[in-house]
């Protein structure tokens, strides 16, 4: 049986900057990867990137890491393989072929994977996700053939209200096909914006010359061969519109995200909807860590455990992991960020920004808001979400954040959080867009 | 022309003499921000902008641009070579 020092189950960026860590304190140790994917690392971030997508970034700007750069950090790179299952009584991790592997410490960085819709049609060519590189040169290719039928003016459907959908939907749009979004909920991005958030990112989105259906869904897709078109439920039964039919020639769903907790779970390593961790990104069982998108772990700064899917973090608790792994004893300290930009809008989420009344066992909350509104165009208003917490002792501190059209400020806002600044005598200067944050930090 | 900002270093003892952000491959992700935030920040364009070239050492500033996602920071040395990407 193949013994390694390291084994690490994932090769996105999570596992990888593990193990470009773990190389870096520990020259001899063997390290592998097991990957279910089988390529090196590739940046997933840019998969939904326009400039990428339409072919203004050459193709190879996707890989971040080649095989040369395993071979070099003498990283076993076991890429195509699925682990099925882990003894963590006697370290043995088995793989889908049958291959045992023995280790000394593990990292499970499993991620996430697309959340996929179940209705009627579901299985027809031209339904699509976005996860991994194959998901989006099949997205590309769709986008090609769905322009070259002469016959009809290409469509599309997106499906979702948050940032897959938001940054497909306006590359669907540069590529010049008629775009419709789908949204269940009442306005983009609930409940994580507010309504008037939601709104302005509604109006750039229709300014852009695209279709909003709210509080609907679609309950089948129709076509022969491939698809044809969608079926919507009317979400609001007082109108009575019943059914309305859309035709097009691509869907998207951008529906969430289903964790990859199976393997830990059937191994007896403590899962609630991610792999919960400490903040050292240990799990219950020693000797095995966790990073990631798939990490539910214990955040310091916001004394609360999260789970937070991000490029950003990912990265971050790669590295705190590998560093753990070589025996070095590092909490994750650490305000996560998100940003997106699509419609010439840019949104960025800050810390924890649940607001009010959709948190639970946190201390009482308030929302700030600060913005700067242009009356003729959303593309120049900016509005930032403040989400405060007011602790026992009446201190009010920064937890999280929403901003639209304000990246400027994002780094302030993360810095202010991550010190726990008192900002009680400050509210009223928060909430003036014209108050410079420096001044918080000074 | 491509749109690329140029920042020089002149931190003591560094092998990086300079930072270029091509702001065409960048995507406002701020994943350098995360690593070293005091080196950059993000302008209004939501592109990572350079406030000081200086302000980690060799091995942090190296870690910021490879945790890039779009690998928009490249990195040169005294004698002109890019270090990073390679």
């Amino acid at each position: 049986m193949e013994k390694f020092r390291y084994l690490i189950v994932g090769g996105g960026v999570a596992g990888i900057t593990a193990a470009e860590t773990i190389r870096e304190n520990d020259p001899d140790g063997t390290i592998a990867v097991v990957s279910d994917e089988v390529h090196p690392l590739y940046s997933r971030v840019m998969l939904s990137k326009p400039n990428f997508f339409l072919g203004k970034i050459p193709f190879d700007q996707i890989w971040l890491k080649g095989q040369k750069w395993y071979d070099e950090k003498k990283i076993t790179f076991l890429g195509g393989q699925t682990a099925t299952k882990i003894d963590t009584a006697n370290k043995i991790i088995s793989l889908a072929d049958g291959q045992q592997i023995n280790y000394e410490k593990l990292l499970i960085a499993t991620g996430v994977s697309a959340r996929q819709t179940t209705i009627i049609g579901a299985n027809k060519p031209g339904v699509h996700y976005l996860r991994t590189l194959e998901d989006g040169q099949g997205i590309m290719e769709a986008i090609k053939i769905a322009k070259t039928n002469t016959t009809n003016a290409p469509k599309a459907i997106v499906v979702g209200g948050g940032f897959i959908s938001f940054e497909m939907a306006d590359l669907f749009k540069l590529a010049g096909i008629e775009t419709t979004l789908i949204l269940r909920e009442r306005y983009f991005w609930e409940p994580i914006l507010d309504k008037p958030s939601g709104l302005m990112i509604e109006q750039v989105i229709a300014n852009a010359g695209l279709k909003i259906l709210k509080e609907t869904e679609v309950t089948e897709i129709t076509g022969i061969e491939r698809v044809g078109g969608v079926i919507l439920k009317n979400g609001d039964p007082s109108t009575s519109l019943g059914m309305i039919k859309l035709p097009c020639n691509l869907i998207m769903f951008g529906i969430g995200a289903v964790n990859n907790i199976g393997l830990a779970k059937e191994s007896g390593i403590a899962t609630n909807r991610g792999i919960l961790a400490n903040e050292y990104l240990e799990t219950n069982v020693p000797e095995v860590w966790t990073a990631g998108d798939i990490a539910e772990y214990k955040d310091l700064i916001l004394d609360e455990t999260i789970q937070l899917g991000s490029w950003v973090n990912a990265h971050a608790q790669g590295q705190v992991a590998g560093l753990n792994m070589v025996g070095k004893r590092e909490p994750f300290k650490f305000v996560s960020f998100y940003t997106t930009q699509g419609f010439g809008m840019n949104i960025a989420f800050v810390g924890d920004p649940v607001k009010p009344g959709t948190a639970t066992g946190q201390a009482p909350r308030t929302v700030v808001i600060r913005e700067s509104l242009n009356p003729t165009n959303p593309v120049l208003s900016s509005r930032i979400q403040l989400i405060v917490d007011t602790l026992d002792s009446g201190r009010k501190e920064l937890v999280g954040a929403t901003l639209l059209n304000k990246p400027a400020e994002m780094g302030l806002i993360a810095k202010l959080i991550e010190t726990n600044v008192d900002v009680s005598p400050h509210l009223t200067e928060l909430a003036d867009s014209n108050f410079d944050l420096r001044k918080l930090l000074s | 022309m491509p749109n690329k900002q140029e920042y020089v270093r002149n931190r003591e003892g560094s092998n990086i003499t300079k930072i270029i952000i091509d702001r065409d491959l960048c995507i406002g992700a701020a994943s350098c921000l995360a690593v070293a935030g005091t080196v950059y920040q993000l302008d209004g364009e939501n592109k990572a902008i350079v406030t000081d070239p200086n302000g980690v050492d060799d091995a942090t500033l190296m870690m910021s641009a490879e945790s890039c996602p779009t690998k928009a920071i490249l990195l040169f040395d005294k004698d002109g070579k890019q270090v990073f990407p390679k």
